[in-house]
């Protein structure tokens, strides 16, 4: 087995599209992730997103600074309204994020950045908790992840480190060395592991990886200093950070001034750990082609990791691999990409897409995700989306899914098609003889569809 | 022993992290009928930190007035009285008559093992793992922990109801979960197709059959009362027709996404399930509570009558535990509001519970008798009042549920929540 267009627009891509013709190699096919898409369907990055927090931020303190004031009734409504408004716009930004994000997954000529977007960015899950984090979502995708997704995996991961969403999702913002000025100023400060942790567990080794306690102590030592806040964004603060030298893996890194390059030349060597490449490795193949790849497929992935830690060797060894193109096996597609496949099928035009109103993005995308269990970038853990086939094809969310298809087709196009003449598009294979049956046989085109979209053969890839 | 001062800092639960998992079998005190038996167990996580001072009120304690001028408490500001100490806030209306029944009470000061921080999402991560901090989280929480020590487990015996995750029964052991916010509006023909389409795939078709046997039952079977109508009627007479501003309120609440929460979930409990959990949010009331208060306080009253209503019998069997991540600060600040604190309440509902009680051992609201001169002091854990339901309910052992379910628990005297 190997290569094949329609195939891989499902297994790689976000589905088949008769609106684009699909590459037809493998070099084609990795050269697709630059297209004109993205920047099309821009997201707030920090230049632009940083005066907007402050902003924000300035109107709500002064908003409850009349309010302990007591100030006249009116100067309070006044900054409640101008508070009010100001929060409006992170809701708009936060709203543009996910449209423009599933614009992007929908329009392309293949979708397979967007895919390994996803991917990546779920390995190194980050989300706000609070006013004026969740709207640097945008910019964690479009400046730690994706210039990386077919780069080097220690750029990444350092891009990742010194980024504010993770800084604050996983607690490293108040993070101080005992022993650094600081720290030795006020005693009472203390070193945050959660970061570390999850570092060597979740974004490298892997658990089970050989590290030990000491390990993620020396690490959550060497990460003090690294914070961020809304007004600044990333910053490292010398003075919070704990003097070195520190060991960590049987290796002595820093000295007794603290600086940023001890991060990054720890990061690195993490990055490009043996038990990091096995760990990826496994996880890309189980997430692109099968709960159960097999061991060749990891190996040759392994193999193009290499000592550098290329993601696009390796990413190009998943795609050249006999076995990454073994139909059987193929995974239930997370929500967002079973959305975006939707609508690739449906051929819907992209200019309906762009007019949708804030109320239509809510009923068709951002409270059916919810729906879906898998929320607009929001997890329950550092550990990100379910894998494993078992915990995402459940009966609420199958439930959730046909619904779904019960009613969105409706609004992606005017006047249903004829879902006979959708299901030749939007498989990667052969058609079951029992989809082509229940297809035909359907009492509506709104039926119809709804058994395309939820059959396994659509909902796999 | 667990020391008393120990629990009050929040220095619990370090030396029993990780208690080895011994097989179910190895616990001699686990049911062994393979079921649960007939009682219903369901968790209510109250999401957002719900002002346990302001839902239970302690008028008869003079200090709180002085610290609360425009968050009023007592029967002379209209909160219904409890028992002479203690008044009811008035946006729980709707239940007076179920505490008068003795199917209604609360435990006053209490607080998971979570200090200081008081960040809503460590504090739910603590109040759902059911551990002594936050760094010994594991993947799974109390509830599903519990399951995971019922011999013969099956399919359908817990449900996770809502959108929302529920941190509290995630883990190995085999939970059933279900939104009923999602409808499915399908034909019978549709059906019929669906199932062909799924046929030859084992997991799509277990997970359809599931669902689709779920949203049949739910269609063909609805609970006692189907819409508002009932429930205002019945309102009306448990409350001597005195509901005069409730109705319209109540009635949407219960038409709305908490009417069919607790639906689903009465619906569910009276066939195979036994334990349910579910959320409400709404109580993160920095500013304007009295309003914040009442909205978030009539769904939690909603959630607990329609329980009561849509379970008819089996309400008998039914023990409802609501639980917050932490209490909010003794005085009130600057906005009307309360900020996030430590000790707070926990409402324990149903047939089966001694209700008519506030069970506290009461530390005062004075500056001197708070949790680091602004929280209402902790006196108690909040988990061992979720134990001794275990106990009662289940019959767990005592050793289980405090080293395996709440690892490091002490659950103390038996508070007698149950009847």
């Amino acid at each position: 087995m190997a290569f094949d267009p329609n195939f891989a627009a499902v297994r790689f891509g976000t589905g088949r599209s008769p609106a684009h013709s699909p590459p037809q190699s493998v070099e084609a096919w990795l050269k697709s992730v630059n297209g004109q898409i993205e920047s099309e369907y821009p997201f707030y990055t920090w230049d632009v997103l940083q005066p907007i927090l402050v902003n924000s931020h300035t109107a709500r303190k002064n908003m409850l600074a009349l309010r302990r004031s007591n100030a006249p009734e009116a100067d309070q409504k006044a900054a409640t309204q101008a508070s009010k408004a100001a929060d409006r716009v992170l809701k708009t930004i936060d709203r543009e994020t996910m449209k423009h994000f599933i614009g992007r997954g929908a329009f392309d000529t293949t979708g397979f950045a967007t895919r390994l977007t996803l991917f990546w960015a779920d390995h190194f899950s980050a989300q706000g908790k609070g006013r004026y984090w969740t709207e640097m979502t945008g910019d964690y995708l479009d400046t730690a992840i994706r210039p990386h997704v077919l780069g080097r995996f220690e750029d990444m991961l350092v891009a990742v480190l010194m980024h504010p969403l993770m800084l604050h999702y996983l607690d490293q913002t108040q993070s101080v060395g005992p022993n650094s000025t600081r720290g030795r100023q006020k005693p009472g400060l203390g070193v945050n592991e959660n970061l570390a942790r999850e570092v060597m567990e979740l974004h490298t080794l892997g658990v089970g990886g050989p590290y030990t306690q000491e390990d993620v102590q020396s690490l959550a030592l060497v990460l003090t200093g690294m914070t961020a806040n809304t007004n600044v964004g990333f910053r490292y603060r010398a003075k919070f950070a704990e003097p070195g030298p520190h060991a960590l893996l049987g290796q002595s890194y820093g000295d007794e001034r603290p600086a940023l390059k001890t991060v990054v030349a720890v990061a690195k060597d993490l990055a490009r750990h043996p038990a990091t490449a096995r760990h990826l490795a496994l996880k890309m193949a189980k997430h692109f082609v099968s709960d159960t790849p097999s061991e060749g497929l990891v190996a040759a992935m392994v193999e193009g990791f290499g000592e550098k830690g290329s993601l696009a060797d390796m990413t190009e060894a998943m795609l050249r691999h006999a076995d990454a193109w073994n139909p059987a096996g193929g995974n239930v597609k997370w929500s967002l990409e079973f959305m975006m496949g939707v609508m690739r099928a449906m051929n819907m035009p992209r200019h309906r897409f762009d007019e949708m109103n804030p109320k239509k993005l809510f009923q068709l995308f951002q409270f059916p995700l919810r729906a879906m269990g898998q929320p607009f970038f929001e997890v329950s853990g550092p550990d990100g989306l379910m894998e494993e086939d078992a915990d995402l094809m459940r009966p609420h969310i199958l439930a959730a899914r046909l619904d779904w298809a019960l009613r969105a087709p409706d609004a992606f196009v005017r006047g249903l098609p004829d879902p006979r003449k959708i299901l030749p598009n939007a498989l990667a294979g052969d058609i079951p003889k029992s989809l082509r049956f229940a297809v035909k046989s359907a009492e509506s085109r709104h039926e119809g569809l709804a058994m395309i979209f939820v059959s396994p053969a659509f909902q796999r890839r | 022993m667990l020391d008393r001062r120990a629990f009050l800092n929040g220095f619990v639960g370090c030396s029993v992290a990780a208690h080895p998992l011994v097989t179910p079998i190895a616990f001699a005190g686990s049911p062994d009928s393979g079921r649960l038996g007939d009682n219903r167990l369901v968790v209510i996580i109250l999401r957002g930190a719900m002002d346990g001072l302001d839902v239970v009120q302690p008028y008869g304690d003079g200090e709180l007035a002085k610290v609360r001028r425009k968050l009023l408490v007592g029967p002379d500001n209209g909160a219904l009285d409890l028992d002479g100490f203690f008044s009811l806030n008035k946006s729980f209306d709707l239940l007076h008559p179920m505490w008068r029944a003795g199917e209604l009470g609360f435990a006053h000061a209490v607080s998971t093992p979570y200090r200081d921080k008081r960040s809503h999402f460590d504090g739910q991560d603590l109040l759902e793992a059911g551990t002594g901090s936050v760094e010994e989280r594991g993947d799974d929480g109390w509830l599903n922990r519990m399951l995971q020590h019922v011999p013969g487990l099956t399919s359908g015996t817990a449900y996770s109801v809502g959108l929302d995750q529920m941190a509290v029964l995630a883990g190995p052991a085999d939970v059933s979960d279900w939104a009923p916010d999602v409808g499915v509006t399908l034909s019978p023909q549709g059906k019929r197709l669906l199932e062909l389409v799924m046929h030859d795939d084992p997991l799509f078709q277990q997970a359809s059959s599931e669902a689709m046997e779920i949203l049949t039952s739910l269609s063909t079977n609805p609970g006692p009362m189907d819409g508002g109508e009932d429930l205002m009627m019945m309102g009306d007479d448990m409350m001597g027709g005195d509901m005069k501003e409730a109705p319209r309120n109540i009635k949407r609440i219960s038409n709305g996404t908490v009417g069919r929460l607790a639906e689903f979930t009465a619906n569910r409990l009276r066939a195979d399930a036994r334990i349910a959990a579910f959320s409400l949010g709404g109580w993160d009331t920095h500013g304007g509570q009295a309003r914040g208060m009442n909205r978030a306080g009539a769904n939690l009253a909603v959630a607990i009558m329609r329980l009561r209503q849509d379970l008819g019998p089996v309400w008998a069997k039914t023990t409802v535990l609501a639980m917050t991540e932490f209490g909010r600060t003794v005085y009130e600040n600057g906005t009307a509001g309360t900020d996030h604190g430590t000790g707070g309440v926990a409402v324990f509902a149903g047939g089966a519970v001694r209700g008519g009680q506030v069970i506290t051992d009461w530390p005062g609201v004075r500056e001197e008798d708070r949790y680091k001169g602004r929280d209402l002091m902790p006196t108690r854990d909040v988990r061992s009042f979720a134990g001794w339901a275990m106990r009662g309910l289940y019959g767990f052992d005592r050793d289980i549920i405090e080293n395996v379910i709440f690892p490091g628990l002490d659950m103390g005297e038996d508070p007698g929540l149950l009847a």
